[in-house]
């Protein structure tokens, strides 16, 4: 079987999950018990993307070099002082490459 | 960012400017992560067309790159296919927030816009839409986002098929990604329920991270979302 129609199964699937609740359309009331929840999707999921890059490798928890860990603080902190999201990597990756070199990998 | 819109951005074209700012930090993060697809695409047996389609028929790169794997070790149709819808289910909670957000206009539109819903995509709309209502104004933002991050997305993988593994590992690319994301979540976590839900999430994912096809991001993202709503029964959005 081609790779394109494999795909284009796994496409399809995962556009019926973006429009999944626009599907459901009006038997989903939009309430305010709903909206609380999806203010905490964000958090939620951001939080898995940062560990899941952090310490998971291929199925498995590893540990972070301490170079990683600086870096993400970092760009923690900048952001959360200056609401500007460039400084994450304009100031993580250096101090990444800078822990690097000094051996904190 | 700043919570509230200006004068000069609250025009079509303002908006398009301001999504244009706010996606370029988060379209960076994206490149490595693209390129890299792009390359375990072509270490896994694809054609140039064949990585530059899969993506544009996806939009979605944890996905990919599981079901490229699996393509490349030999997986068939329901393996491959069925692993990336479920870790693509998250995007069934991002598509409440696109109803939402899109209430007023028309079910066809909403199912056009629904097309590119992604992490970053309903990450930034979610931010910004909290203080921006009109409909239009929403829409050329969204689409604006959309068009970078598609653009970005299929460009930087093609470059990725096209350069392979000439990569370096030393330039810390692999890092960008969780900087832009680490970067998004200190501007998310504004109160108390928000940090338990991140926490929680954290904690579940690395207990879960050895569950098959991807489950371990969706049943964390669930987990905190309903941890911090029992610490709270109503938290406020």
């Amino acid at each position: 079987m081609s790779a394109l129609v494999v795909f284009a199964v796994a496409g399809i699937g995962t556009y019926l999950l973006r429009a999944s609740m626009v599907l459901v359309g009006d038997r989903l009331a939009s309430t305010d018990w709903l909206e609380a929840r999806l203010a905490l999707v964000g958090p939620a999921v951001l939080a898995c993307l940062v560990t899941a890059g952090l310490v998971v490798s291929d199925g498995s928890v590893r540990l972070p070099g301490l170079a990683e860990v600086t870096a993400v603080v970092a760009a923690i902190v900048i952001v959360r002082r200056t609401g500007n999201l460039g400084h994450a990597l304009f100031v993580g990756l250096p101090l990444y490459w800078a822990a690097a070199a000094i051996g904190l990998a | 960012m700043s919570a509230a819109t200006d004068a000069s951005e609250r025009s079509d074209a303002g908006a398009a400017r301001l999504a244009s700012r706010d996606v370029a930090p988060v379209a960076a993060g994206l490149v490595p992560f693209a390129v890299a697809i792009g390359a375990a695409s072509a270490a896994n047996g694809l054609s140039f067309v064949e990585a530059v389609l899969t993506p544009a028929m996806l939009l979605a790169g944890s996905a990919q790159l599981a079901a490229v794997d699996l393509w490349g070790s030999g997986g068939g149709l329901v393996l491959v296919a069925g692993t990336a819808i479920v870790i693509n289910l998250r995007l069934a909670l991002y598509s409440a927030g696109l109803r939402r957000w899109f209430e007023a206009a028309p079910r066809w539109q909403q199912l056009l816009l629904a097309c590119t819903l992604i992490d970053q995509s309903f990450l930034l709309c979610e931010e910004r839409f909290a203080t921006a209502r009109d409909l239009r104004w929403r829409r050329t933002y969204y689409v604006t986002v959309s068009a970078w991050l598609v653009a970005v997305f299929l460009l930087s993988q093609a470059i990725g098929h096209v350069a392979g593994s000439g990569v370096p590992d030393g330039l810390g690319l692999h890092l960008a990604g969780p900087l832009v994301f680490a970067g998004m979540l200190a501007r998310t976590v504004r109160r108390g329920h928000h940090l338990v839900a991140a926490v929680v999430a954290g904690a579940v994912l690395v207990a879960t991270a050895g569950l098959p096809g991807g489950l371990a991001l969706p049943v964390a993202a669930i987990a905190g979302v309903v941890a911090a709503s029992a610490r709270s029964p109503e938290p406020r959005p």
